[in-house]
């Protein structure tokens, strides 16, 4: 090739492979070299068929034409060049501007429509969905709540709970989602089978993009975030002011804690976890008087931390609903009252006697038996725990790198709650 | 008419129009300026003249044959006579529906409807963030119980709305991001039924003008407010309710550490609430003649309650303050009539600091509830998302 026409055509092949919408020929694995032919067309409102007909003869090679093809008769094409060009360009660009598919084979060129070629490269695929999820529905993990005091009384009377307000629950649906997203596609009718396989007629390009979009609807539910929640006190004097901080700041804190215990999460995008570290003790917390006896009722208290999270990962941030909760027993307390109960004298077990003398009135004289000792009632001990308790719950959007560092009064200073994410 | 005679001999017609193709020995190039007017005569002659400016030989979508022939009209304008490439190419596609490109020594022109559809491109955002509900958790009361009524815990939720809904933020994106856009064939946006994902089909540039939009509204729904509370020295003078980022400073000043931090979102009612809680025998019933103990909780600690809503001029903060202390027990002693004990009921005595009233807190600044010799200070800190965006201007 004579130096100078390489450069002129240099530009060319340049603006073509940099062209977005440049597509290689659909060739074998070895494209044949009359792909690099140069040859000159000069097409200015041709019709098609001669266009083609020229081709064949510019070629040596027999350009096999599809019925649709044939019929497009009235079909006219400008397609021109100032000087020769590479086979390859002109089929290129006669298949852009015409809609057409261009098959290069060895001894000839296949030529469809466009729409032809879809058609034809269309077949029966199955697409399991629950490759991309669906038989995971994101459920959130619900556990037992904390006992607080008044758990668990008949008359239960004052005291806070805890939770309150609790999120409720998304409802989540597993092939569901992904069928509403497979009916979007309009153009592709599927069918479902066995509840999560999608049989529908597409063609390899188009099983390609479904797939790429199941598989990032699938990323978006599995994205998981790490959690960790210390629990620490510290003197009160060197307590921070807590707020958002920086993940360094929040770590540089957490080990200058006392007594420092961490609870780590991992939740999916949007899950509802827990986790808790505690002690569930019973006690008697109240009696009921059932047929003359004491029925004693059994409440239970929790001691410890236990987080409960939900996140859910943003464009910049991790939107975080949480409700954190921390109680230990006070060893100072009101202390526990010992409260033995015993029957009182029915008052139909009391006689009345009526005198009178000759001329007084009448005089009544109730006579009741010894009163009976508690010994011989049952007696029952009514235990009364004192407890710190501390309950964040809420809200907050933390930036990436970043923590939120609770503070409350605590009988040793400060009590501290650090909450940051820790997913790498 | 031009068109009927095109349509019987239209091979004839088309080659004629691009005759002038013919001959151009230039390497293509793209001009700075185009010259588009037209006065009424086949698109085809516009087009052969750009070709022309830009020394380039055509290639023409097929789709365009029968487009070729409509006359066409573009003002006598300097706009149009010494159009800028990327603009003129912006007024060929919107109004006669053609896409003009340079590739190599071609001007390849196609039809832009087709062109644009072929670039659309279906993405799926997770909306959930900026949709979020704002959920209510007022804080708890610590007035003594009634032994025997069930006394509940929480204020009243004061219930101000500042959620974004998923419909919403749709017609939203609509109107902000290029609106002429969304009717356009193929352009397509789709909300999924728990309102969770966008699905929104569109060209590549634009997707980055939606995910640059759907980033400003999660700023703005990340906008939260920390509160802190200091208890200041007893026997404080007398302050006013609100004061300045200065004179906080100069009143904390040595101060230490709050006594609580807490976090809530803007315009959300949250609350803190850390002490202790004890049973006790409250009071007794005699039932079949055995006297039945009733139980009540006692609490005592600090309760408060707030929802803020960041303004301009700094946070305009509800605020309810429970604090009980000084928690006593008086016994009472019911016993039969040979002395034997029958029930011990433990009445509480506490002394509570009880507030609920609305302030601005000028921005740094501090609101300050005052009982007696007891002085509580509470500060509130706007947090936005770094490298959010100001949307709103100062009044003053």
């Amino acid at each position: 090739m004579p130096s100078n026409l390489h450069r002129a055509l240099l530009p060319g092949i340049l603006l073509a492979s940099a062209c977005p919408l440049a597509h290689a020929l659909d060739t074998s694995a070895r494209p044949p070299a009359y792909l690099d032919e140069l040859i000159l067309v000069d097409w200015q409102g041709k019709l098609l068929a001669n266009a083609l007909d020229e081709l064949t003869v510019l070629i040596r090679k027999p350009v096999i034409r599809s019925t649709a093809v044939t019929a497009l008769d009235q079909r006219t094409v400008t397609l021109g060049y100032q000087h020769t060009v590479p086979l390859r360009e002109v089929l290129t660009l006669l298949e852009r501007t015409q809609h057409l598919h261009v098959t290069v084979e060895e001894f000839s060129l296949q030529i469809e429509t466009d729409e032809d070629h879809l058609l034809s490269s269309r077949r029966v695929v199955e697409i399991n969905l629950r490759d991309y999820g669906a038989a995971f529905p994101l459920r959130d993990l619900e556990a037992e709540k904390p006992a607080t005091l008044p758990a668990i009384l008949e008359h239960p009377s004052g005291g806070i709970v805890c939770f309150a307000n609790e999120h409720q629950p998304a409802e989540r649906s597993g092939t569901e989602t992904f069928t509403n997203y497979l009916n979007s596609l309009t153009s592709y009718g599927f069918e479902l089978r066995d509840g999560h396989v999608a049989v529908m007629t597409v063609s390899p390009a188009e099983e390609a993009q479904i797939r790429a979009e199941l598989l990032s609807m699938y990323h978006i539910t599995v994205r998981h975030t790490d959690w960790r929640v210390t629990f620490g006190t510290i003197a009160a004097d060197a307590a921070p002011a807590g707020g958002i901080v920086t993940r360094a700041a929040a770590d540089a804190l957490a080990a200058r804690l006392t007594d420092a215990h961490a609870l780590v999460l991992t939740s999916m995008n949007g899950q509802q976890v827990r986790v808790a570290n505690r002690t569930d003790r019973a006690y008697v917390a109240d009696v009921d008087i059932v047929a003359g006896h004491l029925d004693p009722a059994i409440a239970l208290v929790s001691l410890g931390q236990s987080a409960d999270l939900r996140a859910v990962t943003g464009f910049d941030s991790t939107w975080v609903h949480f409700n954190l909760w921390w109680t230990i027993p006070l060893p100072d307390g009101p202390g526990t009252e010992l409260h033995a109960a015993g029957a009182l004298v029915p008052l139909d077990d009391a006689t009345v006697t009526l005198t009178k003398d000759e001329k007084g009135p009448v005089t009544a004289t109730v006579t009741t038996p010894a009163p009976q000792t508690t010994s011989t009632g049952d007696a029952l001990v009514l235990a009364h725990p004192s407890v710190w308790t501390w309950g964040p719950q809420g809200e907050c959007h933390l930036p990436p790198g970043s923590a939120m560092v609770f503070l409350a009064e605590h009988p040793a200073g400060r009590a501290v709650i650090i909450l940051e994410e820790t997913t790498p | 008419m031009i068109r009927p005679i095109a349509l019987v001999m239209p091979a004839l017609s088309v080659a004629t129009l691009f005759v002038a193709a013919h001959g151009l020995a230039s390497a293509a190039s793209q001009p700075a300026t185009l010259d588009l007017r037209a006065a009424n005569e086949p698109l085809s002659a516009l087009i052969m003249r750009i070709a022309h400016q830009c020394h380039a030989s055509l290639a023409i979508d097929s789709a365009l044959q029968n487009a070729l022939f409509q006359p066409v009209t573009i003002s006598d304008e300097q706009a149009t006579a010494n159009a800028a490439w990327k603009d003129a190419l912006t007024l060929l596609a919107n109004d006669q529906h053609v896409s003009l490109a340079l590739l190599g020594d071609q001007l390849v022109v196609m039809d832009a409807n087709d062109e644009f559809r072929k670039r659309l491109v279906r993405r799926t955002y997770d909306i959930r963030v900026p949709t979020r509900e704002i959920v209510q958790v007022p804080g708890p009361r610590l007035d003594l119980p009634v032994p025997g009524d069930r006394i509940w815990d929480s204020l009243e939720p004061l219930g101000y709305e500042n959620h974004l809904e998923a419909g919403g933020l749709v017609d939203d994106l609509k109107h902000a991001v290029r609106p002429s856009t969304w009717e356009r064939a193929g352009v397509d946006i789709l909300l999924d039924e728990q309102e969770h994902f966008l699905t929104i089909t569109t060209l590549p540039e634009i997707h980055d003008e939606v995910l640059a939009y759907l980033k400003l509204q999660e700023h703005r729904a990340a906008r939260q407010v920390v509160c802190r509370i200091h208890r200041l020295p007893d026997g404080l003078a007398p302050q006013p309710p609100t004061i300045s980022a200065d004179a906080w400073r100069k009143l904390a000043d040595g101060g230490g550490a709050p006594i609580a931090t807490f976090v809530m979102l803007d315009a959300q009612q949250n609350h803190h609430f850390c002490g202790t809680q004890s049973t006790v025998t409250a009071d007794g019933d005699i039932i079949q003649g055995i006297y039945d103990p009733i139980v009540s909780v006692v609490s005592q600690g600090l309760s408060v309650d707030v929802e803020p809503v960041v303004t301009c001029d700094g946070v305009i903060a509800t605020i309810g303050f429970n604090g009980a202390a000084g928690l006593t027990w008086d016994p009472t002693v019911i016993s039969n009539d040979a002395g034997k004990p029958k029930l011990t009921i433990r009445t509480p005595r506490t002394q509570l600091d009880l507030s609920r009233d609305s302030r601005l807190i000028p921005t740094d600044g501090a609101a300050l509830v005052r009982f007696a010799e007891r002085t509580y200070a509470l500060t509130f800190e706007v947090v936005n998302l770094p490298e959010a965006k100001v949307e709103s201007k100062p009044i003053k």
